[in-house]
């Protein structure tokens, strides 16, 4: 990737002297910022440009060319892109459009293209990008207007006139870029690639996704995990409301992704994710600036008592907590501060402290063990020396290298000693919001950064048994299981289901409920209907052979009533179990990213409440605690009002069965165990219904 | 010369049972001829059943189709009739069946609708068996809700045939009731003097309705086929669903229909593209809406055919509705497959005996 991001030369083909074209654009961008590289304008039309001999082919060019970029219209690419090919560039960027994203034409030439490519192991940057601005080899090979100011912050956006707007906004804001990608297309290199390479670079800190779509969801998670090992990944999905995901599907031609798969994803991979353009910059300058607090415990220091307690409030809704000051730190703050001043946290030390009451109360503050970082904040008042209170508060930060946030509010009277704290290493946010959810974001980075090793199970199963039954089913286009098959499945897997067995008339009903006993619970077994109690598919508490008679007859009356298209499979007759809570598990596989479990409490917790967690395995013992402990009605597993406690241990073993099934079998798409039923501590857990899709061929 | 009249106590899948039954005597060298007395379902150019020139294609028959498919009764002639109008039915078709069976080892004569069907003209069923002398095989569809009616339909079918009945296919039958008929109500059947020599299960397949015959009917505008699409009528949908949820719970809908088509509004991009993303034959687009262009791309990809059509989604539902879960036996990939289908479910060899079929 280095010779896309400081080439040796460059081929600019379809380079122009308008420069309010793109070629112009383009040309003059890489001359003018300073590229040291060698320059090969290529366009028949000229002899020179801009004082460079412009070439009327790629092959006329006598030296090797280390990148291509394309500027002509779509249809000329892939005879060029062969001659590049063949000249041996291994390198292309394409910033013309006219590809996938116009419809079957443009996609047909996008699979040309790649094919070149491909042929001549050449890598292909977009198309239909802005390009790509590398601060440090100083090469702006994009059609934005302006250079960035030189920074720490690697910008990866499939937007790319959300580049040039956040480029426009950044010079005011005085944030500067290592790199700015613009992924277009994402024909060959994507999100994954771009990852790897700014990751590698020395001159990035952080880096900054925005997002429509992830190309190779099992990469991504691979790659991001790796990367943000050792670089903060903060990343905005756009599309996860249902408008938005409509537009970006209309916009990409690929589906958004659900909102739970990509923050389950995110969260997996150290990702942290926001919700805001805004908070993207946030966070990331905070990156750029500030050391990471090892905790979530704040002291808010502030001239105001109304913005201590908004600042307060917002740090314990956001789960972080207001620092508890020692002694010590009480004692040493109430010997210098005014008496009417505010000890305990949030310090308010009044409407007019100066520079010297900031410096000496946020050193006491930063020397307190208790203390992980500070967010300062200031009202102006006629008489603050805001330039002086700034650097004091640069000072003391550097003093302790711990975290701290600036919260100066307003904008005339301030704003010089905002740029004070940000030309420093104090990032500062105009309301206590901000700053707090930044601190958030900076503690759940040095959380994931400190996770404690863990581990995963792994289970003695029959997967040759599960293998059979999945072959069988697809061999006679049945795809989804349930009854029997998937009863063998769950078993094969250790995961406990009630004795009995499928019935296909009463007779052979009654011999199953006289081999396992009363009471039994009898349940239709059909394909096509899926909730069997909305059509009196389910029936429990049958203690006598006579009610299995008039069960069986008046339960396929109804359902065949309701549905008489149906294909009814049977009806099951199982033991019925009685005590336990009720609890769901459930796998999902995401398009983009593959299987998501899921697990939640049964019924109406889940129905209604949508109370629910997911991991995207393979989990960990960690992920299976923290899923359980996640959802809202944990204290309910946890025995509530004297009840008994649950057998956690039972669903934790559950989860990884079905979690080890999933990765197994890609062919099945989603399950649902609905209800497992789990006994207080050491009774176990039983699966009393399952359901299984397998995937049908998509031609 | 045996005659068979393949009865039906619907419209259900006589054309089936014919098509089979004549490609497999045809197959084991008995000349073969097939006669559609009364029609109903005229094509679009002339006055002949659309049966009658499926069926001369299929087993290569050499008569004229008009002579196949004498009588076309529609409406306007059923009127004229209650008018007095002087028509002669009865010699019209004698005389074409006396072309038709003239030098063939085997007749199969279609019936048409109901066993009631044609009284108003005077040519019932049973009186179409008795004119000429053909001997019956009745095809009788399993009645999911209320399966004691399919069983009376049999019995019916004895009381008005007779002993020309000779034996009784039942189609349609759901797998859970599959070894219940063959074990039990076969050899009750047997005892009654109605030999059942087929149990044709339900089939999703048969039920199922091409992507160029949704073109055809929909009057809609392709806008895209794909590289794969030049075998519109191999493509088989079986299922329809419409797309009308929020994509999640669309995607999990989606997952469970195999082989279906997916009814949907132009600006829907998200349900189109979880439509790909699953087995779907083609998407349909209603109220003349079209989709973007980056769906078109990904349809194109995947050779999945979108069809814009000018109604909305509640008329496209019944038009498609009405057209699914009809037998409609046209397309080659579909006819392979039933036959192979009726070879596996009906008894031939026991046909052969009870219709004393010989060379």
């Amino acid at each position: 990737m280095e010779k896309f991001f400081n080439p040796k030369s460059v081929a600019i083909i379809g380079a122009s002297h308008d420069e309010e074209k793109v070629g112009g654009v383009i040309l003059k961008n890489i001359i003018q910022y300073g590229f040291k590289g060698k320059i090969f304008p290529v366009n028949p039309k000229y002899k020179e440009l801009k004082k460079y001999k412009c070439y009327s082919s790629i092959s006329d060019i006598p030296e090797d060319i280390d990148l291509a970029i394309f500027i002509i219209p779509a249809k000329f690419i892939p005879k060029i892109l062969e001659e590049c090919g063949q000249k041996g560039v291994q390198h292309s960027l394409i910033i013309s459009a006219g590809f996938k994203e116009i419809g079957p034409e443009g996609i047909k030439l996008e699979q040309e293209i790649l094919k070149i490519a491909k042929s001549f192991d050449m890598r292909i940057w977009g198309p239909n990008c802005l390009g790509l601005i590398d601060t440090t080899s100083n090469f702006n090979a994009s059609f934005a207007g302006l250079m960035p100011i030189k920074g720490e912050i690697a910008l990866i956006s499939q937007s790319g006139a959300l580049c040039t707007a956040i480029l426009d906004w950044s010079i005011n804001q005085g944030i500067g870029f290592s790199k700015v990608i613009s992924m277009g297309n994402k024909a060959d290199l994507n999100e994954s690639d771009f990852l790897e390479a700014v990751a590698q670079d020395s001159n990035t800190k952080v880096i900054i996704c925005y997002l429509e779509n992830v190309v190779n969801g099992k990469r991504f998670i691979e790659v991001a995990t790796r990367v943000s090992k050792f670089k903060p990944i903060v990343a905005i999905k756009a599309g996860v409301t249902q408008a938005g995901a409509r537009a970006a599907s209309s916009h990409t031609g690929s589906l958004a992704g659900s909102r739970i798969a990509y923050e389950t994803v995110f969260k997996k991979c150290g990702i942290l994710s926001v919700n805001s353009v805004e908070e993207l910059f946030d966070i990331a300058s905070a990156f750029v600036k500030t050391p990471i607090p090892n905790g979530r415990k704040i002291a808010i220091l502030t001239n105001a008592g109304g913005v201590g307690i908004l600042t307060a409030d917002a740090i314990e809704k956001s789960g972080l907590y207001l620092a508890e000051l020692s002694s010590e730190t009480l004692e040493s703050l109430q010997d210098f501060l005014p008496p009417a001043s505010n000890f305990y946290n949030p310090v308010d030390i009044l409407g007019d402290a100066q520079s010297d009451r900031y410096e000496k109360s946020l050193d006491i503050l930063l020397q307190d063990k208790n203390v992980n970082g500070a967010i300062v904040c200031f009202t102006p008042q006629a008489m603050s020396d805001v330039e002086v209170i700034a650097q004091k508060i640069n000072l003391t930060q550097k003093k302790y290298n711990k975290t701290v946030l600036g919260c100066f509010m307003g904008e005339n009277s301030v704003s010089k000693g905002i740029k004070i704290l940000r030309d420093n290493n104090v990032p500062n946010y105009s309301f206590p919001e901000r700053a707090v959810n930044t601190f958030l974001a900076l503690s759940k980075r040095f959380e994931w950064l400190n996770l404690p090793e863990d581990k995963s199970v792994v289970f003695s199963v029959d997967k040759d048994k599960v293998e059979h039954i999945i072959n069988e089913s697809l061999s006679s286009q049945k795809y989804y299981l349930g009854g029997i098959d998937a009863k063998e499945i769950m078993l094969a897997y250790n995961i406990k289901m009630p004795e009995g067995g499928l019935a296909k008339s009463s007779d052979e009903a009654v011999l199953i409920a006289e081999k396992i006993g009363y009471p039994v619970v009898m349940k239709i077994v059909s394909p096509e209907i899926k909730h069997k109690t909305d059509v009196g598919g389910v029936k429990t508490g049958i203690k006598s052979a006579d009610e299995i008679i008039d069960i069986f007859d008046l339960m396929l009356y109804r359902v065949k009533k309701y549905y008489p298209e149906a294909e009814i499979t049977g009806i099951s007759v199982e033991q019925q179990i009685i005590s336990g809570r009720e609890v769901i598990l459930g796998m999902n596989v995401d398009p983009q990213f593959g299987p998501l479990i899921m697990f939640g409490l049964g019924g109406i917790y889940v129905e209604v409440l949508k109370d629910v967690s997911f991991r995207v395995p393979p989990i960990s013992l960690r992920d299976v605690k923290e899923m359980v402990a996640e959802i809202k009605t944990f204290e309910l597993l946890l025995g509530a009002r004297g009840e008994k406690l649950s057998d956690l241990e039972a669903i934790y073993e559950n989860i990884f069965k079905l979690a080890q099934l999933a990765l197994d079998f890609p062919q099945i798409i989603e399950m649902d165990i609905n209800p497992l039923k789990v006994g207080y501590v050491g009774k176990g857990a039983v699966a009393l219904d399952v359901r299984l899709t397998l995937k049908a061929n998509t031609r | 010369m045996v005659s068979i009249f393949i009865a039906s106590t619907g419209i259900f899948s006589e054309r089936l049972v014919s098509l089979w039954l004549g490609l497999r005597l045809k197959n084991a060298g008995y000349k073969i001829g097939y006669f559609k007395p009364i029609g109903v379902n005229p094509v679009s150019n002339m006055m002949i059943d659309d049966d009658a020139i499926f069926m001369k294609k299929s087993l290569g028959l050499v008569e004229s189709v008009e002579t196949i498919s004498p009588v076309v009764l529609t409406d306007e002639l059923i009127k004229k009739v209650l008018q007095k109008s002087a028509y002669d039915f009865e010699s019209k078709i004698k005389q074409s069946f006396s072309v038709i069976s003239k030098d063939k080892d085997v007749v199969l004569i279609s019936s048409t609708g109901t066993l009631n069907f044609g009284n108003i003209i005077g040519l019932s069923a049973n009186k179409i068996a008795e004119l000429f002398d053909a001997e019956v095989l009745l095809l009788v569809r399993y009645k999911t809700s209320m399966c004691m009616l399919s069983m009376d339909e049999i019995l019916v079918g004895k009381d008005i045939f007779k002993d020309r009945l000779k034996s009784v296919i039942i189609n349609a039958v759901p797998n859970m009731e599959n070894e219940f008929l063959s074990k039990v109500a076969v050899s009750y059947f047997e005892e009654k003097g109605v030999p059942i020599c087929g149990i044709i299960p339900r089939d999703k397949i048969l039920g199922s309705v091409s992507v160029a015959e949704l073109i055809e009917n929909l009057g809609g505008t392709v806008l895209c086929l794909g590289d794969k699409c030049n075998k519109l009528d191999e493509l088989l949908v079986e299922n329809l669903c419409i797309g009308a949820m929020n994509v999640e719970s669309a995607l999990k809908y989606f997952r469970s229909l195999p082989n279906k088509a997916v009814i949907t509004g132009g600006d829907r991009a998200d349900i189109q593209i979880a439509a790909l993303e699953t087995s779907t034959k083609c998407i349909i687009l209603t109220g003349n809406l079209r989709p973007s262009a980056a769906v078109l791309g990904k349809a194109t990809e995947m050779s999945v055919p979108i069809i814009m059509v000018p109604t909305d989604t509640l008329t496209t539902v019944g038009r498609i509705t009405k057209m699914m879960g009809h037998l409609r036996l046209r397309e080659k990939k579909k006819i392979t497959y039933a036959c192979e289908l009726l070879d596996k479910c009906i008894d031939y060899e026991k046909l052969i005996k009870l219709f004393k079929i010989s060379k």
